[in-house]
């Protein structure tokens, strides 16, 4: 058994010396790759049902469509690969997301605005999402002529231990999703991108509630109290069932003088406590309040004029009365 | 020709013989309701019912943000901080059990110059009466701390080692050892003096 799978082995890594030499020879000729996957009539088939199954517009260049799907690992020159596209869609990808986070949830925590930045722009979100859009990541022991109109990315060996930079799925497919928004914001301009991201990115629903994590809810919710400059919180017992049974039902709320913060409902008087605490901090850290507009809106170009905005900007009230300002 | 031989002709198993249960219809079990045909009335509805719609009780909302949390609350200054009239109804306050006043392992305050000043008093008037635990049990803290506040006078503290020393002569062997091997561990933990009560 040993010997078939040493030379199983070998002959794995001889595919992959082959390819890579390949790649290098594609690289250095007068014929680049992306021409040569411009020329497969079925690599162009797949790349335009993907272009028409994501809604990019008819204008959006093929080759750059083609650049975007080529890995920065599989061709070293970035101008045949997807290295450039990629850090202008990650850099507009993290602005805009995170704009709209901090807009939408003033009062999230660090953590818990990383952790929703994470679900929507992270490797396994948008490994997801080019699931979802039908792209596939070439495979080890896949050709690269057989893989033309997929991610073409070079995979690292099982057998081998890993390795800092290893080069996995998922963040080939969320290189290639963030270099096609790079390719939309460079061909077709600020509005597009952002409605680009609206529809595939944002469109996924995430809950803040489940980004935070909570300890001692009880404690952080009366310092809470005390900087806003509420009085201490009393719990008060609101209703109650079966004291003296096996499985009683409290219903306590925290209140804050004579104003309720929140209620809890469990099965004994401590938890049930917690349980009001948890709630008036988490109501309270997931206040959305409305705005009209986000301020990247104030960017809109149209025709190289900046227009003339309807109404004066207002800021988004992000810091209630008593809240610390730094 | 052994390795032919299966290993349960050599070790046969004898056979188990399973009981059989009654599972299906139990002796004990509840007997089922009939079924209701089908067209049958449950109840009478004429023109002057009406139906009133009472949904189960279900927890608050989270997403409701209580009217002090939201962003457009009013600041303190306009805040209305006299009770209302809703205070007077509002639901019983959770009951905490009371704190242990006697034997306190750890301080709940620390001890102001006015209460020092007055344990050094009581304790220098009558130092029968107010012992370190009747001082600890009025003040709230330690009989440790009261013993380092102030001292008993010396001729309390006489009186109580002559006490002591009558007690002694009523010891068996076993209680001087006990005590002896005490007093000797006690020497090794502590070096500096206490005072005795």
């Amino acid at each position: 058994m040993s010997f078939i799978s040493r030379s199983t082995t070998t002959f794995r890594r001889s595919i992959s010396m082959k390819d890579y030499a390949r790649v290098r020879w594609y690289s250095n000729s007068g014929k680049s790759l992306i021409e040569n996957i411009l020329s497969s009539k079925i690599a162009i088939s797949k790349v335009y049902t993907l272009k028409k199954r994501i809604g990019l517009p008819e204008s959006y260049p093929m080759k750059v469509l083609v650049q975007a799907l080529i890995d920065k690992t599989v061709v070293q020159n970035p101008q045949y690969s997807n290295e450039k596209l990629w850090s202008i869609g990650k850099v507009f990808g993290d602005f805009y997301v995170l704009e709209y986070i901090k807009c939408k949830y003033p009062r999230l925590p660090e953590e818990a605005v990383h952790g929703m930045q994470n679900g929507w722009m992270g490797s396994k979100a948008l490994s997801q999402l080019a699931t979802i859009w039908g792209l596939e990541v070439q495979r080890r022991e896949e050709g690269l002529q057989e893989s033309f109109g997929k991610v073409l990315a070079k995979r690292a060996d099982p057998e081998m231990l890993r390795k800092p930079g290893e080069i996995y799925k998922d963040e080939a497919a969320r290189r290639a999703i963030l270099a096609i928004l790079g390719g939309v914001y460079l061909h077709q301009g600020f509005n597009d991108t952002k409605k680009f991201i609206n529809d595939h990115i944002l469109s996924k629903q995430l809950d803040p509630r489940t980004m935070l994590q909570l300890q001692w809810p009880r404690r952080q919710l009366s310092r809470l109290c005390k900087r806003l400059s509420l009085k201490e919180p009393v719990y008060r017992i609101i209703a109650e069932t079966g004291r003296k049974s096996r499985e009683p039902v409290f219903v306590i709320g925290a209140y804050s003088g004579h104003h309720l913060l929140g209620q809890g409902q469990a099965s004994s008087l401590n938890l049930a406590e917690q349980q009001a605490a948890y709630n008036s901090l988490i109501s309270y850290y997931i206040h959305s309040p409305p705005f009209r507009q986000l301020p990247s809106d104030y960017l809109e170009v149209n025709d190289g004029k900046i227009p003339k905005a309807s109404e004066p900007y207002t800021s988004i009230p992000l810091v209630s009365h008593g809240q610390l300002v730094i | 020709m052994l390795f032919t031989i299966k290993p349960s002709f050599l070790k046969p198993v004898g056979f188990i013989q399973t009981r059989n249960l009654n599972r299906l219809y139990p002796k004990q079990r509840i007997p089922k309701r009939p079924k209701i045909p089908m067209g049958s009335k449950i109840a009478e509805v004429t023109e002057t019912t009406s139906a009133y719609y009472n949904p189960p009780a279900s927890s608050p909302d989270v997403r409701i943000t209580p009217p002090v949390f939201r962003y457009d609350a009013p600041p303190i200054h306009q805040r209305d901080t006299s009770l209302s009239k809703e205070s007077m109804f509002l639901p019983p306050a959770v009951s905490r059990k009371s704190k242990s006043k006697g034997k306190l392992r750890f301080s709940t305050h620390q001890l102001s110059s006015e209460d020092i000043k007055s344990i050094q008093d009581l304790r220098t008037k009558d130092p029968n009466a107010w012992t370190t635990g009747t001082l600890s049990k009025k003040f709230n803290t330690t009989r440790l701390l009261i013993s380092r506040v102030c001292e008993a006078p010396k001729e309390r503290i006489q009186k109580v080692e002559e006490n002591f020393e009558a007690e002694k002569l009523a010891w068996g062997s076993k209680k001087r050892e006990i005590r002896r091997q005490r007093a000797s561990r006690q020497a090794f933990r502590t070096l500096e003096r206490v005072a005795q009560v």
